[in-house]
């Protein structure tokens, strides 16, 4: 797994992806200072107002700024975003790993695995994320539900391919024990893909959050995040659509970029698989 | 051929179990107590105590699970806690806008193969990157978003399409089509652009084979290499993702059926999910997901016919 520099300036969309995703980080991590108003005052004067210079993306119904209300929402959606992404990955590698090297429990694990993947992911997740009793720890536990089947499959598909190379059976041969071989030899030849997973991951679960907040199954509205923003925009979407839009151009773009940094790195780190879909 | 459908039911069986105990283990989940939900907001705690006794709540978890497991095999999906009525009537009822629905995303959906061949052919080129754009831009983008922009060009502005609600083709082809216009292409975006990307990418695969170098240089039409040679060899991971993606279309049906007040199965899906409506909910996720694997068994069996190597092997 190497990573070259050099050849990352050769696919400049993946520059600007990685420039956006920092943007939209760093100014979701400074939303204190950022923030032109605080993003829960209300204002009964000052509903739904157009964008302007003193509200940059508007006002909600409640007066509430926008602007301010995306910068602080970001962080909930991003915090989300990478949780899931790191949570569902090293989750899929214990139980693919499992699956690979423990035949037995291959059949076991892959028809569950098959069992969840018969489920469409957004009403797993809002059954489990309302049932759970709503919350960021309900949501993060949702989508980490819906999301880890993927990870256990394309890592199981990896271990059946890497324990057949004849550098394992060279060390199966020399007696070298089963965890030394799974941590030296094939966990470090998956990093490159599940790295590229886990972009892929942080992107999708931000999307879903936006589904299960806008589905009402989200995080509670005293807490902004871009998809509970969105939905209480939702019955003025007509009337004032900047209160939809800018969130939503917020989770279109960072989705965008994780998305275009994971085929990046997909190219950079493992040509080998290279992304078909 | 019978015996590789009786394999493939077999084999659904198993993932049938795993999503049923899945679907029932979700109650464990739930801070609410479903026998107080049933009995009321002004419920005694001897009347819910009653009501756990009757529906079976204080029994153990696994004679329970195997008691829903029986219904279900007989058919019996239930009655919901708060119209009690069964379940499987309710599903009935909303079926209709929801299959209506996912089998228009469908047919349109098709239209992206020919972008993603059109995309492949001009591989580099201004066409191929806009079909790209759109692709990245259609599997980013929240779906309710696509839909508010198209309510507000195409309903509030131009007024050519209703806002929401259904009406059954029974009433009018006229009427039908006017109420899904815009729901189809919502849920359709995000569907095409997976299926414009698969498309562009088995395409470029099959483009760059030695045989259709060879198909170039005897001097074949375009529309031959592409038709005879290019097409039926890519066709595979096209039916193949339109398969195993079937799941995230019903997902997006869900938002949309939301979006645009259609009362179809997914919205009873989460308007029970949000009441805590539990037989409602163990219901529609069972049967979606049932159809979700006799979609892939579909796919499975469309395989031979596409591909005669399939059927060989």
């Amino acid at each position: 797994m190497k990573f070259r520099f050099a050849k990352v300036l050769h696919r400049p969309t993946m520059i600007a992806a990685a420039v956006v995703i920092v943007i939209i980080v760093l100014a979701t991590l400074s939303a204190s200072w950022v923030a032109t108003a605080d993003a829960l005052a209300l204002s009964a004067k000052e509903r739904l107002r157009a964008p302007s210079a003193q509200h940059l993306f508007g006002t909600d119904m409640l007066g509430r700024d926008v602007f301010s209300r995306t910068l602080h929402g970001g962080r909930i959606s991003l915090t989300i975003g990478l949780c899931v992404g790191v949570i569902a990955t090293l989750a899929g590698l214990v139980i693919g790993l499992i699956a690979g090297f423990v035949r037995w429990t291959d059949m076991i694990l892959m028809r569950i695995v098959d069992g969840l993947q018969a489920i469409p992911a957004i009403l797993l997740a809002i059954a489990i994320a309302a049932l759970a009793g709503g919350g960021i720890y309900s949501v993060i536990l949702a989508i980490t539900i819906a999301e880890t089947p993927l990870v256990v499959r394309l890592v199981r598909s990896m271990v059946l391919t890497i324990r057949e190379e004849p550098y394992i059976e060279a060390a199966r041969s020399m007696a070298v024990p089963a965890w030394d071989i799974m941590f030296r030899h094939v966990i470090p030849n998956m990093a490159g893909a599940l790295i590229v997973q886990a972009t892929y991951i942080c992107g999708v679960t931000i999307l879903f959050e936006a589904y299960l907040s806008f589905l009402g199954a989200g995080i509670s509205p005293e807490t902004p995040s871009w998809g509970n923003i969105m939905a209480e925009g939702r019955n003025v979407a007509l009337l004032a659509p900047w209160v939809v839009m800018f969130p939503g151009i917020c989770v279109a773009l960072i989705v965008l970029a994780f998305n275009e940094l994971g085929d990046g790195l997909q190219d950079h780190l493992d040509p080998r698989i290279r992304k078909s879909l | 051929m019978i015996d590789f459908v009786i394999k493939r039911l077999l084999l659904a069986l198993p993932v049938m179990a795993v999503v049923s105990f899945v679907v029932f283990s979700l109650l464990l989940l739930s801070p609410t107590n479903p026998a107080a939900v049933i009995a009321g907001d002004y419920a005694t705690p001897q009347a819910i105590a009653e009501i756990r006794a009757k529906m079976g709540f204080d029994q153990p978890l696994i004679v329970q699970y195997g008691k829903w497991a029986q219904q279900l095999l007989h058919g019996n999906l239930g009655v919901s806690v708060y119209e009690n009525r069964p379940v499987i009537d309710m599903i009935a009822e909303r079926a209709e806008p929801t299959v209506s629905l996912a089998i228009c995303v469908v047919l349109v959906t098709l239209f992206a193969v020919p972008l993603g061949v059109i995309s492949s052919w001009w591989a580099g080129r201004p066409i191929d990157r806009l079909v790209m754009a759109f692709a990245a831009i259609g599997t980013a983008t929240p779906i309710f978003l696509f839909a508010y922009l198209l309510i507000g060009l195409f309903s509030t502005k131009l007024k050519l399409f209703p806002t929401y609600g259904f009406t059954s083709i029974t009433a009018g082809v006229g009427p039908f089509l006017s109420h899904i216009a815009l729901p189809t292409l919502t849920a359709g975006i995000a569907y095409g652009a997976l299926v414009a990307r698969v498309s562009r990418s088995s395409m470029l695969e099959v483009l760059n084979q030695d045989y259709m170098r060879t198909a170039k240089a005897k001097g074949l039409s375009v529309h031959k290499m592409i038709f005879r040679h290019a097409l039926p060899n890519c066709a595979i991971p096209i039916v193949t993702v339109i398969g195993t993606r079937f799941a995230a279309l019903l997902g997006g049906i869900v938002v949309t059926e939301t979006v645009f007040a259609i009362p179809g199965i997914g919205r009873l899906c989460v308007d029970a999910i949000l009441h805590g409506d539990y037989p409602v909910v163990q219901g529609v996720i069972i049967v979606v997901s049932l159809v979700y694997i006799l979609v892939n068994l579909a796919m499975d069996l469309i395989y031979p016919l596409i591909d005669p190597r399939v059927r060989a092997s």
